[in-house]
């Protein structure tokens, strides 16, 4: 039950787009169409969650008896990326078909900040493994919901008349600030 | 010196480029955390400038990534002990995204599109230019999102909180206050207004310059 | 082959020259970090009874809820708590001081992020007061209106508190 409702609280109440900010680029970048949308969220939950794995286990097999907590940040960053490198050559070699449709997405992700985020956050919130794993896919399954429906919004956007300087990222912004208030109605739901 | 000018207004990173945008939105709920968190990106960018392009000619170009990613995330965390250790008020406020500088695409993008091939001191200055500019953005934003959500602006001296430096505001709004703005909604409006408004100002220049 | 091993020897030079950079930085900042988090402590600690002497006692809560225990010398007890409002990324956190003569006389709210203008109410000195102070068990910590996720959080809080202060004293 506890991990239920952790899971519905990350996946629509503490939304890692809309109400904690993070991954606003790609959330504005590649949310042009729905279909490209859903192609990035599902890469972003595949790479979520295996970083959090790999992360979990460097910092209490190694980090932690060696006391050498501080370089946290970097061997999380260097996991990250160098396994995103790795996905990106295993999958263009052995998996041509998915390669296709979720291979242009896997480097943008390197530098989106929610895989370093839910990363730490399992950590410093003292998370155990199951909680670690419904962490780590509840969150990015969050990022997956908002932006499909922000692609869609977005869709019919391009054919609305909007005022000329707020054409194209402004008037998407104005969306997001929208969808963070309907987001924020569902507060106390878990 | 037109690379530091660029910075705030043409090619402000924040509100033309839309980069760093998850630390402006999260952060400008206070003059204080904007002013903080921009100085800390600001340092880390002229320090990351710099060593790029000292060691750019002896870095291997296959595996530059990693080494930027490398040297960043050093300073990044240098700073956040710093700060955690000496302004312990903004590193509670700060959380999270003290350490979300990392991936700032700030940061790694001016590594890559400017540091790896000017020489040292060019890179200090479009770091300078650059980290500025993001720091003048959030504190735009803050301010704004401060004075509507509380009716005041104020700044406080950050290694000890009790001391205010200064304070201005309209007292009799603060019966009409809009807490809206110091939620997720009122950063993402702000924002986009901002956007709006540069994208209007940059418009307005360029039809002149045809003229 | 060569290639690879001279790649893989700048990154580890890299690597290990932050390591250092790192390990002198952290070997300067971890006494100060620490320093600090004992003195904010204490701070806290005197905003509910200035001048008096504070004792850390072991009190381990299975729920969770009461995260800190100290003993005022020849007043009574503070209990540091946490709890989860409206507001589930930011959970309340409070302490709650219990006179030896089993009354709540001072609560303090160390970190709450509750919506303003409605939970946020239960934070305000008067309703403090009239809610909270005096209370000698949890049935007779009062509600507020329009605030309920709020005052439920706060009413686990001094629940908690009521317990671990039967089980202390």
């Amino acid at each position: 039950m506890k991990l239920l409702s952790m899971a519905i609280a990350a996946v629509l109440i503490n939304n890692i787009v809309l109400a904690k900010f993070l991954g606003v680029c790609p959330f504005l970048g590649v949310s042009k169409n729905s279909k490209s949308a859903i192609g990035m969220g599902l890469a972003v939950i595949f790479v979520i969650f295996s970083a959090s794995m790999l992360t979990y286990g460097v910092q209490y097999l190694i980090l932690k008896p060696l006391g050498i907590e501080y370089m946290q940040l970097i061997s999380f960053i260097l996991i990250i990326a160098a396994f995103v490198q790795f996905v990106e050559m295993f999958m263009k070699k052995n998996m041509p078909g998915l390669y296709a449709s979720l291979g242009v997405y896997l480097p943008l992700i390197t530098t989106n900040c929610t895989v370093l985020y839910v990363a730490q956050d399992n950590i410093s919130k003292g998370y155990n493994l199951i909680e670690t794993i419904v962490n780590s896919i509840a969150t990015p399954l969050g990022f997956l919901v908002v932006m499909y429906l922000f692609s869609c919004i977005r869709e019919r956007l391009d054919y609305a008349t909007t005022p000329k300087p707020f054409k194209g990222n402004p008037i998407g912004l104005i969306v997001a600030g929208l969808m963070a208030l309907a987001f924020a109605g569902l507060a106390g739901i878990a | 010196m037109n690379n530091f000018k660029n910075g705030f207004i043409k090619e402000n990173p924040v509100f033309c480029l839309f980069l760093g945008m998850c630390s402006s939105l999260a952060l400008s709920t206070s003059l204080n955390n904007a002013l903080g968190m921009g100085i800390c990106v600001t340092l880390v960018l002229i320090f990351s400038n710099a060593i790029i392009s000292a060691i750019r000619k002896i870095t291997p170009d296959e595996i530059r990534i990693p080494v930027y990613i490398v040297i960043i995330a050093t300073l990044v965390s240098v700073v956040e002990l710093l700060v955690h250790a000496y302004l312990p008020a903004l590193f509670d406020a700060l959380g999270a995204f003290l350490s979300l500088i990392v991936v700032n695409c700030i940061i790694l993008g001016r590594a890559e599109a400017f540091a790896k091939k000017n020489p040292i001191l060019p890179s200090i200055i479009d770091g300078l230019g650059m980290g500025l500019g993001y720091t003048f953005a959030l504190v735009v934003m803050s301010c704004i999102r401060e004075f509507l959500t509380t009716a005041w602006v104020s700044l406080y001296n950050p290694f000890d909180m009790s001391q205010l430096i200064f304070r201005i505001g309209i007292p009799q709004l603060s019966d009409y206050t809009i807490s809206l703005f110091g939620t997720s909604v009122g950063a993402f409006f702000t924002f986009a207004c901002l956007a709006a408004l540069f994208a209007f100002i940059n418009s307005k220049e360029k039809k002149e310059a045809k003229k | 082959m060569k290639k690879t091993i001279k790649l893989a020897l700048f990154l580890g030079i890299v690597a290990a020259l932050s390591g250092l950079i790192l390990g002198f930085v952290n070997s300067l900042t971890e006494p100060i970090i620490q320093e600090r988090a004992v003195a904010s402590e204490k701070a806290n600690l005197e905003l509910m009874y200035p001048g008096a002497d504070f004792k850390i006692i072991e009190y381990n809560d299975e729920s969770g809820t009461v995260i800190g225990a100290y003993e005022v010398t020849g007043k009574g007890y503070i209990f540091k708590a946490t709890a989860t409002g409206y507001n589930s990324s930011t959970p309340i956190i409070a302490l709650v001081g219990i006179t030896n003569d089993g009354k709540i006389d001072n609560v303090v709210a160390l970190q709450q992020q509750e919506t303003n203008g409605f939970g946020s109410r239960c934070f305000e000195e008067s309703n403090i007061k009239s809610l909270y102070i005096g209370a000698q068990s949890e049935a007779d910590v009062d509600m507020l209106a329009g605030a309920s996720f709020t005052s439920t959080a706060m009413k686990e809080i001094m629940a908690k508190s009521f317990e671990a202060y039967k089980k202390v004293k």
